[in-house]
C-alpha cells in the first residue's frame, strides 16, 4: 500500500493523539497543491516562507478541523488567506506595486490583442511580457480585490468555491468580483489609450 | 480551437494562462524540511492543548454575547441606582430631609 493511500482522516487522529512525525505524510501528500496556490500568488521568493506557515498553521488548527469538508479544501482555503493575509501586510506597509511596465510590453499587449486564435492566446500568456503585465496590473489592485479576482476571473471558479475558500459571504464576493474586473478593464484601458 | 474578436475575452485568455503558468516554477525541498523541524519544536497537540483551543473558540463565540450581556446589565444597574434616589426623593422631600438637620448648626 502507498503510503499517500493511508487514509487522512486516520493520520489527523494520529497526529492529534501525539504524533508529531505523521504530519509528514500530510505535508508531502498536499505540498503540491499548495504549492501551486502560492506560486501563482506570491512573488517567488516569498513562497517557501509562506508555505511553511502554511502548514504549521494547518497544524496548529487541526483540533479545529472537521471532516464535513476534504482535508485538501480545507488547507486550500488556508493557503489562499495566507497569499490574502501577506498582500494585506505588504499594502498596509506599502510595499506594493513594484513592478513597472516598459513601453515593449505595451507594444507586445497591442500586438497580442491583434490574435485571434485561442491556442495562440494561451501561447502568448506563457510569454514572459504577459506575466509582467499580469504582475504590474494586480499590483494596482487592492488585495480583497485581488484575491477574488484570482479566484473568480483567472482561475474560473464559481462564487460559492471562492467563498468557501477566502471564507467571505458569497454576497460579498459577488459584488469584488464586479468591482475588481471592472478595475482591471479601467487599468487595461488606460494601457492601450 | 475557434476564433474570437471579443477584446475582454482575448485579455482573459492571456492573463488567465500567465496566470496557470506561475505554476510550473520549481521550488526546491529544504522547506519542507524546516517546516516540520519548526513543527517539531511546538507543544504537542495533546488533550489540553486541545481543551484550551476548544475554550478559546468558545470564548470567541460567545464573547459578543458577553460584551452585551455586561453592557445591558451595567446600563440596567446605572438606571436603577438613579430610579433609587428619585425613589428617595420622592418618598422623602428634600425639604423634610433637612427638616430633620433643624438646630443643627452645619
Amino acid at each position: 500500500m502507498d503510503k499517500y493511500d493511508v487514509d487522512d482522516d486516520e493520520i489527523i487522529k494520529r497526529v492529534l493523539d501525539g504524533e508529531v512525525n505523521v504530519y509528514e505524510l500530510l505535508l508531502n501528500k498536499y505540498q503540491s497543491i499548495v504549492l501551486s496556490i502560492l506560486k501563482k500568488r506570491l512573488p517567488f521568493e516569498q513562497v517557501e516562507e509562506v508555505a511553511q506557515l502554511v502548514f504549521i498553521k494547518g497544524y496548529q488548527s487541526l483540533p479545529s478541523y472537521r471532516a464535513e469538508s476534504p482535508f485538501k479544501n480545507w488547507l486550500s482555503s488556508i493557503a489562499v488567506k495566507a497569499c490574502y493575509d501577506f498582500w494585506r501586510t505588504s499594502y498596509k506597509n506599502k510595499e506594493v506595486s513594484v513592478y513597472s511596465l516598459s513601453l515593449e510590453d505595451k507594444e507586445w499587449f497591442d500586438k497580442a490583442l491583434l490574435e485571434q486564435s485561442t491556442q495562440v492566446l494561451i501561447k502568448k500568456g506563457q510569454e514572459s511580457e504577459a506575466k509582467e503585465l499580469l504582475n504590474w496590473a494586480l499590483g494596482k489592485l487592492s488585495p480583497e480585490d485581488k484575491a477574488v479576482l484570482e479566484l473568480v476571473y483567472l482561475e474560473g471558479l464559481s462564487h460559492k468555491e471562492a467563498s468557501e475558500l477566502l471564507g467571505w459571504s458569497v454576497a460579498n464576493i459577488k459584488v469584488r468580483s464586479f468591482r475588481s474586473r471592472r478595475k482591471l478593464a479601467e487599468i487595461l484601458k488606460r494601457l492601450t489609450l | 480551437m475557434g476564433h474570437i474578436n471579443d477584446i475582454q475575452k482575448k485579455v482573459r485568455i492571456i492573463l488567465s494562462s500567465s496566470f496557470a503558468e506561475k505554476e510550473s516554477l520549481k521550488v526546491g525541498d529544504k522547506w519542507k524540511n524546516e517546516t516540520m523541524r519548526r513543527i517539531r519544536s511546538l507543544p504537542p497537540l495533546g488533550p489540553s492543548q486541545r481543551l484550551s483551543f476548544l475554550l478559546e473558540q468558545l470564548f470567541l463565540r460567545f464573547s459578543t454575547v458577553v460584551v452585551l450581556t455586561l453592557i445591558i446589565g451595567l446600563s440596567y444597574l446605572e438606571v436603577r441606582s438613579e430610579y433609587k434616589i428619585h425613589q428617595v426623593l420622592l418618598e422623602e422631600p428634600f425639604d423634610e430631609f433637612l427638616d430633620g438637620f433643624e438646630g443643627i448648626d452645619i
